[in-house]
């Protein structure tokens, strides 16, 4: 799972818009009305036509190997692909096997010990970009390599004890437990090509297949122009529907306002990522159509559970009634994220329904719980008790907008209850390392994760199962359905078991839940098939159907 | 400068002496460049945070994972240790392994080299070529109306932000008339895509941003200076014995006038490389400035390193070049 990459994928895009989107609204005015006269095309009406499809990305990969990326695969899941993807629906759909393993269908058997064997049939007639064909060894080398590595995602490789291939067609894995969420990351991510891989010293990630990856994807890798683009091309021989694009080329465009301006010249024709404030700017380019999705993402305030203060837990729950999230999304965001109080956000099948927190926004409810817990206004208005204020920092990474416009609202709503809070913002690195050491208050960030519905890794007391309990919030009530849901294999009894755990985290916070974040992509409306996805697989590992008509 | 002036330097001084000269100063910078690289080394270990920061938010990277990576890139060793270590390999050709992509240092700088120079250079020559005589017409004619409207046109190109000018000038050129690409150093598609007319066309916003403010300053630098050399006696010499005005003003003064350009032009130089960070960013240029921006997002301690040494370096060799230069033009200086 990769809890946080969408802290650097976000810093890599936002570092450098601090105060230029105060300024478009200033560019704005200069600009031509915009009809379809303005859109005459930088490069001679040559970049926009045609069937070539044209990404402005944010930012520029660092490797294409999927495992090994510090970032979202964006660029890579167009070339390389996995067993199981999943679907707009958070749902795993198969791409290279034959059918999603289950125990209804006989794919997946488990064993009295503890245990359970995962059984594959891969596609038949998949072939490689070099035109071998795809088979089981290439499966098996896949979960070797990665396993041996240092890579960013290796989760799920140490669950496997060992595979079995009977044939070219058919992998078993054995499991060393039981678990439901087997496929997040290994084998989702994408399969490796053995007799590629096989040759080169992966741990060089000088190695050519880093660089430029064989896979089984509707695209192929062409060239990778650093600092500029990398660019694929159609994959004649792909297994299934499509593709029907000639090439696909990924631009490296930092700037948002940048790429926004080359929307409306053509220069690109697709881009995503857009942040809240540019919302206005992107609806109406002539040529392209704005779609907003939600992302099977979040934005917290995060709280330092073992802070004097924030210890107490009436002090959070006057926090979280203190806060209006409705009010915030509507000022500062347009409306456009949906506010949300559980960690399982609307777009996940898992999400609780009508759940509403018992915290919600209530400011005399908050004062009246941190007046019945004895904190008292002092002279300043600040609350304190035996000596100890309610005066926190609300830190975040610099350069990230959103995360710094959310510091100044949250600071005005506790304000109104007694608690007085302080602004801070860090460089990424800083304060990535600061929330590890639990030098901090309250913090303000994102996490995106796979689909799935066990949230251990954040919230467990047992520190190497809960890697990012950071506050240090430690909740038996959680733990115990939680632990059980990581092996629970029964749909029914794994939707109870969140219905437990929500109960637990809503019960005690260990932080709030801000809103599901919303997604802005800006697509040329030539484009057909395209179906935006909420999982970290991102808007990509689908996209052989897609047409430029 | 006029290659004759050049021989007829190394006639007037010798050309040992010369050399020697530049030798001296070569031999100067060394003790420089390493007390600068102890310095840039020291203040970058001291930035809060580390590369592997990026790891620990990683619920994968085990322990035993991230100390594998630290010994690999000596992230574990005394401070001593690891720059004794870096100056080695920056000696022997080896700049060390960028932390996040793992490719080498000099590979990734070197990729830069030709895109930095093709924007800088091209900035450069735009700079001096409209500074320059703009700086000479408004000082031939000071007062009247156009030194008054170009002295708040300069002030106007020294003040403005370069990304917000940037973006003006992409809404301007490229969205609303159309005539040129907004960003980027290539087009993707069309027969024209990376020949060398796309890139100047693409070149053309860019370096117009980033001449803009040297070209600000140098205007007014060409102006004073020439007007102060209008003033002096031998101009009045010159034009008592009768020589033609355009002789007096191209041959006596500008070659004087220009004398003290040179430091400040030469000393522009690593400024221009430096200056081109936020430019790059905003026309997704892949230069140097690219690079390094990401770099120190991402802690990124020896491209930073790389980059910042190849700074330093620019910065002594300018002062190099601008004092030999000097002594090129104006004979009363020997060394």
């Amino acid at each position: 799972m990769n809890g946080n990459n969408v802290s650097r994928r976000r810093f890599v895009q936002g570092a450098g818009l601090t105060g230029i989107a105060a300024l478009l609204a200033a560019c704005d005015g200069n600009q031509k009305p915009a009809d379809g006269g303005s859109e005459a095309p930088a490069d001679g009406g040559s970049e926009a036509a045609g069937n070539d499809l044209i990404i402005g990305l944010s930012y520029e990969p660092d490797t294409m190997n999927v495992y090994a990326t510090h970032l979202l695969g964006d660029v890579q899941a167009m070339v390389v692909e996995g067993l199981l993807v999943p679907n707009a629906e958070m749902v795993y759909v198969p791409q290279l096997a034959k059918e999603v393993p289950t125990v209804e269908n006989g794919l997946i058997t488990m064993f009295d010990n503890g245990t359970m064997d995962i059984t594959y049939n891969l596609r038949e007639g998949v072939k490689w970009h070099d035109g071998e064909p795809l088979t089981s060894a290439d499966v098996k080398i896949t979960w070797e390599t990665v396993k041996a590595s240092d890579w960013e995602s290796t989760d799920g490789c140490f669950d496997v004890d060992s595979i079995d291939c009977p044939d070219d067609l058919t992998v078993i894995c054995h499991y060393n437990k039981q678990t439901p969420d087997f496929a997040q990351c290994l084998f989702t991510f994408g399969i490796m090509p053995k007799h590629i891989i096989e040759n080169l010293d992966m741990a060089d990630e000088t190695n050519e297949y880093d660089n430029a990856p064989i896979g089984t994807g509707p695209y192929k890798f062409v060239e990778w122009k650093r600092g500029e683009y990398i660019r694929l091309e159609k994959n004649e021989d792909y297994w299934g529907d499509g593709p029907y694009m000639d090439s696909v080329t990924w631009r490296f465009i930092a700037d948002e306002n940048t790429r926004i301006n080359m929307l409306k010249t053509g220069e690109i024709n697709f881009t995503y990522g857009i942040s809240y404030g540019n919302y206005d700017q992107v609806q109406n380019i002539p040529g392209t159509v704005c779609i907003t999705h939600g992302l099977n993402s979040w934005r917290y305030l995060d709280f330092n559970c073992i802070k004097p203060g924030l210890d107490d837990v009436a002090v959070r729950r006057a926090i979280s009634c203190a806060i209006d999230k409705q009010a915030l999304v509507d000022q500062l965001f347009a409306g456009l994220p949906t506010p949300c109080d559980q960690p399982w956000m609307p777009s996940d099948p898992y999400h609780v329904e009508g759940f509403t927190s018992q915290w919600s926004y209530d400011p005399d409810k908050a004062k009246d719980l941190l007046e019945q817990a004895g904190w008292v206004e002092g002279a300043d208005g600040v609350r304190e008790k035996d000596g100890v204020k309610l005066d926190f920092i609300v830190g975040c990474a610099t350069g990230r907008a959103e995360m710094e416009s959310m510091q100044q609202v949250i600071i005005d709503d506790l304000k109104k209850v007694g608690i007085k809070c302080t602004a801070q913002t860090y460089d990424s690195a800083a304060w990535s390392s600061m929330m590890w050491d639990g030098e901090y208050d309250l913090g303000l960030g994102g996490y995106i994760t796979s689909p799935g519905a066990s949230r251990t890794l954040f919230w467990a007391s047992d520190p190497d199962l809960g890697y990012l309990n950071r506050g240090k919030w430690f909740n038996p009530a959680f733990d115990e359905p939680s632990y059980k849901l990581d092996s629970e294999m029964d749909e029914g009894a794994r939707q109870a078991l969140v219905r437990e755990c929500l109960a637990a985290f809503d019960d005690t916070l260990p932080q709030i839940v801000l809103y599901a974040s919303t997604e802005i992509d800006v697509v040329t409306d030539r484009l057909q098939g395209f179906e935006p996805n909420p999982t970290n697989m991102t808007n990509f590992c689908m996209s052989a159907p897609w047409k430029l008509v | 400068m006029q290659f004759a002036c050049l021989s007829e330097y190394f006639l007037r001084e010798g050309e040992h002496k010369v050399l020697k000269y530049i030798g001296k100063r070569t031999l100067q910078a060394i003790p420089m460049l390493l007390a600068v690289s102890i310095i840039i080394f020291a203040l970058l270990q001291a930035m809060p945070g580390d590369p592997l920061d990026m790891y620990l938010e990683n619920p994968n990277a085990t322990p035993e994972a991230i100390e594998r990576i630290k010994e690999a890139h000596g992230l574990d060793d005394p401070i001593h240790i690891q720059y004794l270590h870096w100056l080695k390999g920056i000696v022997t050709g080896d700049w060390g392994i960028s932390i996040m992509s793992r490719r080498s240092v000099l590979s990734l700088i070197s990729e830069r080299v030709v895109p930095t120079l093709q924007l800088t250079g091209t900035s450069f020559l735009i700079a001096l070529l409209v500074a320059v005589p703009m700086g000479v017409y408004c000082a031939i004619n000071k007062g009247k109306a156009f030194d008054n409207i170009a002295t708040p046109l300069t002030f106007f190109g020294i003040s403005m932000p370069s990304f917000w000018f940037g973006l003006i000038l992409q809404l301007i050129f490229a969205v609303g008339l159309g005539w040129l690409p907004s960003a980027g150093r290539t087009s993707i598609t069309g027969a024209n895509a990376g020949s060398a007319l796309d890139i100047a066309r693409h070149l053309i916003l860019p370096s117009i941003v980033l001449s803009l403010i040297y070209f600000a300053s140098w205007t007014r630098y060409t102006r004073t200076n020439f007007l102060e050399v209008l003033g002096q006696d031998f101009i009045r010499t010159a034009r008592a014995k009768g020589l033609h005005e355009r002789k007096v003003l191209f041959v006596h003064a500008l070659r004087n006038a220009l004398i003290p350009m040179v430091t400040v032009i030469m000393l522009d130089i690593p400024v221009i490389f430096s200056g081109a960070v936020i430019t790059e960013r905003v026309f997704a240029w892949p230069g140097m400035g690219t690079l390094f921006y990401d770099s120190i997002a991402k802690q990124d301690y020896p491209i930073l390193m790389g980059i910042l040494m190849v700074n330093a370096f620019l910065v002594i060799f300018a002062n190099l070049l601008a004092d030999i230069l000097y002594a090129v033009l104006d004979p009363r200086i020997k060394y």
